[in-house]
């Protein structure tokens, strides 16, 4: 049988473009977590769950041209085989493709797969069986990758003509009949066979057409069977097979024929062959037998058809290989851990509980990297083991009341303890995947529940891991590959080159989410069946709808505890929310955050409104107000609101992240609260709970914000013409007359114009100074502030503001709350700091209802609020960031670009001292050569072949005698010639390649 | 003298290296072209190997050889294998003494310094078998008694690769006793004109004498002994040896005396180039003639065999400093 290399014949015409072949295993999970994710998104409607989403679009975009980049370019450069085989025997196929990557080549015969295997480097020998009986003049290639990610597969084939391969029919077991035939040579030589008058060999089994003559008597009753003179001459028999076509099955035909003729030729006769008593033709060889087969009357495979819904689902098939390699299986448990962290933190576990769980996995991990897929039942009861032991660990039955609390607990606990037992389970790609798609839905679970800063680091933490776990599941199949690898400079400059490669690609594939992100906008807020609510603990406060401190202890009037001018009282110490506020007192509020508010736009979030004025402090009434039960409280309009629904839903959740006050803040107008305790609502808006508000609570408000715009506004014309409730426009008796004149000095057509002429005069007059000097005793605060000091924070202005408006008869009263400072983008919260309370001033509008202005914040009027997308935030977040540190990045940069030459440097210094000067020269000559085209693995006088110098040949030898000669030391006069001699070689080395890439 | 030669390396290494060039040049005097595979030859007289050289009839073969027997200065014999030749008609037989008492030992063709086996392969794998004794050992046991040959023995034999009919092929034990296997290949035009001029070619086998006396040829092949092997190098053919056996398409790999006569031949390689020491190419050349015919690959494709040498010696990365 002879081997003949048949170099394939590309035409373009049977070339295929690459298309998808199907998805990875465990796909399918990866899916379903995204829309999983997806629900999470649209019921809790935090924007770090779409960020997620948005990542995983970005990374399934990516993963979807990952195949068609790393098959682009690839072709068919060789395909050869055997020419002659039996069916059903192995057959080897030499393929050679053009790609740099590994993929994954079958090579089919008449639509049968005949041959598959991995290509590393493109060029490899794999094997298979020989197909069924007949003749092959092409075959197909088809070749597979899915690039680095692993997902989606892409398929190129190729139809190439090959050398013409025979399939032999394999013997059957019966022969096909045959004839000894009459010798046509020479009578002589019959004769001798005859009478066998040649030399005897020894003797052998009788055959049918052996003469009785033959038969060697002794032997025959030795063993008992006929024995007969076995002759060097032999091969003078001639027998004649016939074959017959037209049979009913002509592939059982040739094995028959294939017996016969192998049975003669083991006997070393000649054979020939009749087709249907036609003339005979003689088969030389073995390999002319297997081929005469192979021609014999063509059959065509019958193909079974199998209607499409009994075929069997094979979405899978298309990834060639399951097995998961116990590195990757560490990552993916690793891969866990810090989505893990990140939920069971924010569901206040300790420590102590998520190192457990944390263990747990591990040990999952450990049993099934080291097991495999053996001893199945083993893993099944240490999962279920595991899944117990979580479960006690987690789950506390006695919390779960309702379907928040549900949603908040039981879920995630459930999740958490079925994904530890999956865990268990783990044992190949497709576990592999699902164990990470379960990761994801942890993380955005998690990303759904926090509001917390950290939310983005750890965000960050969790998806590169799942990242980096879904390559290395993939990844087994390069293993191979490395092996071959030397460590030459030529390897290092393509490492280089790679890190760049992924370098740009992450920093596109973050632009691309960002692109994407900047087209959705900020989520209206949680869907309304999942309204988060819930209170850390339950302190509740004396008294009925009387303020509290946040210690549960009644508030009485003025300044918290510490009468002094600017003590600190710390969180909720703030005079506002108390229900007496001086105006010349606002205390030191520290810097920490009290409030962080799910919402999709800034407002002000208020919590009291104060309408008595004495000319220096604003007063409540001791009225409570209508008590409402809850949890789903709704609130009842405040004195001066208008009664009838405005027109969007504004929905709120509110974190408090310290101890607060009974105070319900919330955006104007609420019209449901969702707090597990009683409410008071007072006639003046503000909601008083019976419970104060510890940190780690939450509770969600349903608002309707007037869709205030100043066209709106103005259209209202001058509200002092109305007759307004006496409260609204009642001034305090200190109120001077100077104070009345600026008021209609400031008077415009409308009342809109006049706010923002008040608003101008003391933006021009009026010093913002938290320092502001205390008025003297008995005179008028605001007096005091406008004509006097005219120095003051947010009260005395928001006072001022209230006097001036009031002295007109327009209806104006003071809010007092915090205002959203910053904006967390990843976890889309408003961020309050203690020193964000303030105080506003409110006018009633006859088409709006009370409506907040305000000077000195930069909280806009609802109607105009700008429309936030997550990702204009997210690169307003990024650029701020960057901005913020320059100096730090440019200095990070510059020392990072420092700490990587100082690692070149070390690593040369230790190259020189690890291999030595002549080691270094070694090194340059077979970098050069490579270069040049040299196979990396030959010995040096081989490569010295690629220079076309004779030169290279002698450092080669010099190179040779340094290395292996027995005695040998180091010249330097040899080593200077050895070295100037590589430098001319490296030099023609680099012209080459200056001048092949220019040409 | 020549025992003093043999004994200082210093002298005999270059002594060696004089032989074998002038053995080369004798021999390319008039075998035209084939420079390479005289120089194979060459290093497997003086690795005192056994050379098998797988060629078309016509290209001179048998031409190589007497051209080598004539250059070393022995004897030369030559059979021709048959189906019908004997081991008693190879290595001799007993005869009656001519005086009719009893019988005596008659000496066979094998008992000469250079032995050409044509057609090897058309010999019955009895006589194909009687030639492992002689070539192993470098004696002939004929009825009880030993009879060493001649050294330097060398044997050359040559097979048919392309017509396979009515031949035994050789079996494995044969075949591993070959130190290397060679094609010689078809000439250039230039060295074509040569032989049908008379310049080169038989006509010039008259004016071949010889280069050295057997003693000298002796102490050049204890020279070649001497040549230093480095750790890495002979673990580098260790490797190579590994590869094969390895290889996917392998049925059996190269055994360790492969590697043995691998790294004689290396060693006659680097005595060629005037080297004292063994470098890897001298390796990666030895084993792509004598690795090919001891690894058996599965299908019989002729050619198969050099080809996995060629992918294990591009699988195995050479020893460097």
């Amino acid at each position: 049988m002879s081997r003949r290399s048949a170099r394939s014949a590309a035409r373009s015409a049977t070339r295929s473009a690459s298309r998808p072949a199907g998805l990875a295993r465990g796909s399918g999970a990866l899916a379903a977590a995204w829309v999983g994710g997806a629900l999470i998104a649209l019921l809790t409607g935090a924007t770090a769950v779409v960020i997620l989403l948005a990542v995983a679009v970005v990374g399934a975009i990516a993963a979807f041209v990952a195949g068609p980049l790393a098959l682009r370019g690839t072709m068919v450069r060789e395909l050869s085989t055997a020419t002659v085989v039996t069916e059903g025997d192995e057959l080897h196929w030499t393929v050679h493709l053009d790609a740099h990557i590994p993929v994954y080549a079958e090579v089919r015969l008449d639509g049968v797969e005949v041959a598959a295997g991995w290509l590393h480097d493109g060029h490899t020998v794999i094997s298979g069986t020989a197909p069924r009986r007949g003749m092959y003049g092409r075959a197909e290639v088809r070749w597979r990758s899915a690039g680095r990610m692993g997902l989606l597969w892409w398929r190129r084939r190729l139809v190439v003509e090959i050398e013409p391969l025979a399939v032999g029919a394999a013997p059957a077991s019966t022969p096909a009949p045959a004839e000894r035939a009459a010798d046509e040579h020479d009578g002589a030589a019959d004769l001798l066979a005859r009478t066998g008058h040649d030399d005897v060999d020894g003797v052998r089994q009788w055959r049918d057409g052996d003469e009785v003559s033959a038969v060697h008597w002794p032997s025959t009753l030795r063993v008992g069977e006929l024995v007969v003179r076995q002759r060097r001459r032999d091969h003078a028999e001639r027998w004649v097979v016939v074959a017959r076509t037209g049979t009913a099955d002509p592939d059982a035909e040739a094995a028959r024929v294939r017996r016969a003729l192998d049975d003669c030729l083991a006997r070393r006769a000649e054979v020939a062959i009749s087709v249907d008593g036609a003339d005979p033709f003689t088969l030389a060889t073995p390999a002319d037998v297997v081929a005469w087969t192979a021609r014999f009357e063509p059959t065509q495979a019958r193909r079974a058809h199998t209607s499409i819904w009994k075929r069997p689902i094979s979405l899978s098939e298309v990834e060639p290989d399951s097995s998961l390699s116990t590195f990757a299986r560490w990552w993916v448990a690793a891969a866990t851990l810090a989505p893990l962290a990140m939920l069971l933190q924010s569901l206040a576990y300790g420590v102590a509980r998520i190192a457990i769980i944390a263990v747990v996995v591990l040990v999952g991990a450990a049993v099934t990297a080291r097991t495999g897929r053996a001893q199945r039942p083993l893993r099944q009861l240490l999962g279920l083991l595991a899944a117990v032991a979580v479960a006690v660990t987690l789950i506390d039955i006695g919390s779960i009341v309702d379907i928040p609390s549900a949603m908040r607990f039981l879920m995630p606990q459930l999740l958490v303890t079925l994904w530890v037992m999956q865990g268990f389970e783990c044992v190949d790609r497709r576990a592999a995947r699902v164990s990470l798609a379960c990761s994801g839905i942890i993380t955005a679970y998690a990303a759904g529940i926090r509001v917390d800063s950290g939310l983005g680091r750890w965000l960050a933490v969790a998806g590169i891991g799942i990242a980096l776990a879904g390559q290395t599941i993939t990844r087994a199949d390069r293993a191979r590959r490395a092996t071959l690898d030397p460590d030459t400079d030529d390897t290092r400059a393509n490492a280089l080159r790679a890190v760049v490669t992924r370098g740009t690609g992450v920093l596109l594939a973050a632009a691309a989410v960002v692109a994407l992100l900047a087209v959705v906008p900020v989520p209206r807020g949680p869907a309304q069946l999942n309204l988060p609510t819930w209170l850390q603990d339950r302190r509740p406060v004396s008294g009925a709808g009387q303020l509290a401190t946040a210690n549960g202890s009644p508030l009485l009037g003025g300044p918290l505890q510490g009468s002094g001018r600017r003590t600190g009282a710390g969180a909720g110490g703030y005079p506002g929310f108390s229900p007496s506020m001086d105006t010349s007192l606002r205390g030191n509020l520290g810097d920490e955050v009290v409030l962080r508010v799910r919402a999709p736009a800034a407002d002000f979030w208020r919590g009291q409104t104060f309408t008595n004025f004495d000319g220096r402090t604003w007063t409540v009434d001791d009225e409570v107000g209508v008590r409402t039960d809850g949890p789903d409280h709704t609130i009842r309009p405040s004195n001066g609101d208008l009664p009838d629904p405005l027109p969007a839903d504004f929905i709120q959740t509110f974190y408090p992240q310290v101890d607060l006050p009974n105070i319900v803040f919330a955006a104007d107008r609420p019209q449901r609260v969702l707090l597990d305790a009683p409410i008071w609502q007072r006639d003046d808006g503000a909601l008083r709970a019976g419970v104060v508000l510890p940190a780690g609570s939450a509770y969600t408000v349903l608002s309707r914000r007037p869709d205030t715009t100043p066209a709106g506004l103005r259209a209202a014309g001058d509200l002092s013409v109305y007759g307004s409730p006496h409260q609204f426009v009642a001034l305090p008796a200190s109120t001077t007359a100077r104070t009345k004149a600026l008021a209609l000095q400031l008077q415009r057509g409308t009342t809109y114009d006049t706010i923002v002429a008040i608003e101008q005069w003391l933006s021009t007059h009026v010093t913002y100074n938290l320092d502001a000097p205390v008025p003297p005793a008995g005179a008028d605060a605001v007096d005091d502030f406008l004509f006097h000091s005219q120095q003051g924070f947010c009260e005395q202005i928001a006072s001022a503001t209230a006097v001036l408006l009031r002295s007109l008869g327009i209806p104006a009263r003071i809010a007092t709350g915090y205002v959203p400072s910053s904006r967390d983008s990843v976890a889309g919260v408003w961020i309050s700091r203690a020193s964000d309370a303030h105080a506003w001033v409110e006018v009633r509008f006859p088409n709006y209802g009370w409506v907040p202005f305000d000077p000195t914040s930069a909280v806009p009027l609802a109607g105009e609020s700008p429309h936030h997308t997550i990702g204009g935030d997210l690169a307003r977040a990024i650029i701020t960031a960057v901005t913020d540190h320059i100096a730090l990045i440019v200095t990070m940069t510059f020392s990072g670009m420092a700490l990587v030459v100082i690692v070149r440097l070390a690593q040369r210094w230790w190259q020189r001292r690890r291999r030595g000067r002549w080691g270094l020269l070694q090194d340059r000559f077979v970098a050069a050569a490579v270069a040049r085209g040299a196979p990396p693995t030959a010995p040096n006088a081989t490569m010295a072949e690629v220079f076309d110098d004779r030169v290279a040949l002698d450092v080669a030898a010099m190179l040779d005698e340094c290395a292996f000669a027995p005695q040998w030391h180091d010249d330097e006069a040899r080593y200077t010639t050895l070295a100037g001699a590589l430098s001319v070689l490296e030099r023609q080395e680099r012209r080459e390649r200056t001048v092949s890439s220019t040409r | 003298m020549t025992a003093v030669v043999a004994s200082d390396p210093a002298v005999a290494r270059p002594a060696a290296t004089r032989i074998a060039t002038s053995l080369v040049e004798s021999v390319a005097g008039v075998l035209a072209g084939r420079h390479d595979q005289i120089e194979v030859a060459a290093a497997c007289v003086l690795a005192g190997g056994h050379l098998l050289i797988e060629d078309l009839p016509g290209v001179g073969k048998t031409l190589l050889a007497q051209s080598m027997a004539a250059s070393v200065g022995g004897s030369f014999a030559r059979v021709q294998g048959t189906s019908d030749l004997l081991p008693a008609d190879v290595v001799g037989s007993l005869a009656p003494t001519p005086e009719g008492l009893g019988l005596h030992f008659r000496p066979g063709p094998v008992f000469a310094n250079v032995v050409l086996f044509d057609e090897l392969n058309r010999a019955n794998p009895r006589t194909q078998s009687a030639l492992l004794e002689v070539m192993e050992e470098g004696h002939v046991t004929v009825d009880g008694h030993t009879h060493p040959v001649p050294t330097p023995f060398v044997v050359v034999a040559t097979q048919n690769p392309v017509e396979m009919a009515g031949t035994y092929p050789l079996a494995e034990g044969v075949t591993d006793r070959f130190m290397a296997t060679i094609s010689l290949g078809r000439t250039s035009v230039e060295e074509e004109v040569d032989v049908l001029t008379g310049r080169r070619g038989r006509t010039q086998l008259a004016h071949v004498g010889r280069i050295a006396s057997l003693g000298e040829l002796a102490a050049a092949r204890s020279a070649v002994q001497g040549v230093h092997l480095a750790e890495p190098v002979a673990r580098y053919a260790v490797a190579l040896l590994h590869a094969t056996r390895a290889h996917p398409r392998v049925r059996v790999g190269a055994s360790t005396r492969a590697g043995v006569s691998m790294v004689a031949l290396a060693r006659a390689f680097a005595v060629l180039s005037d080297r004292d020491f063994v470098a890897p190419h001298d390796v990666s050349r030895a084993a792509e003639c004598s690795l090919p015919h001891r690894v058996a690959v599965t299908g019989h494709e002729h050619g198969a065999a050099a080809e996995v040498v060629a992918e294990c010696l591009a699988a195995v990365p050479a020893p460097r400093r």
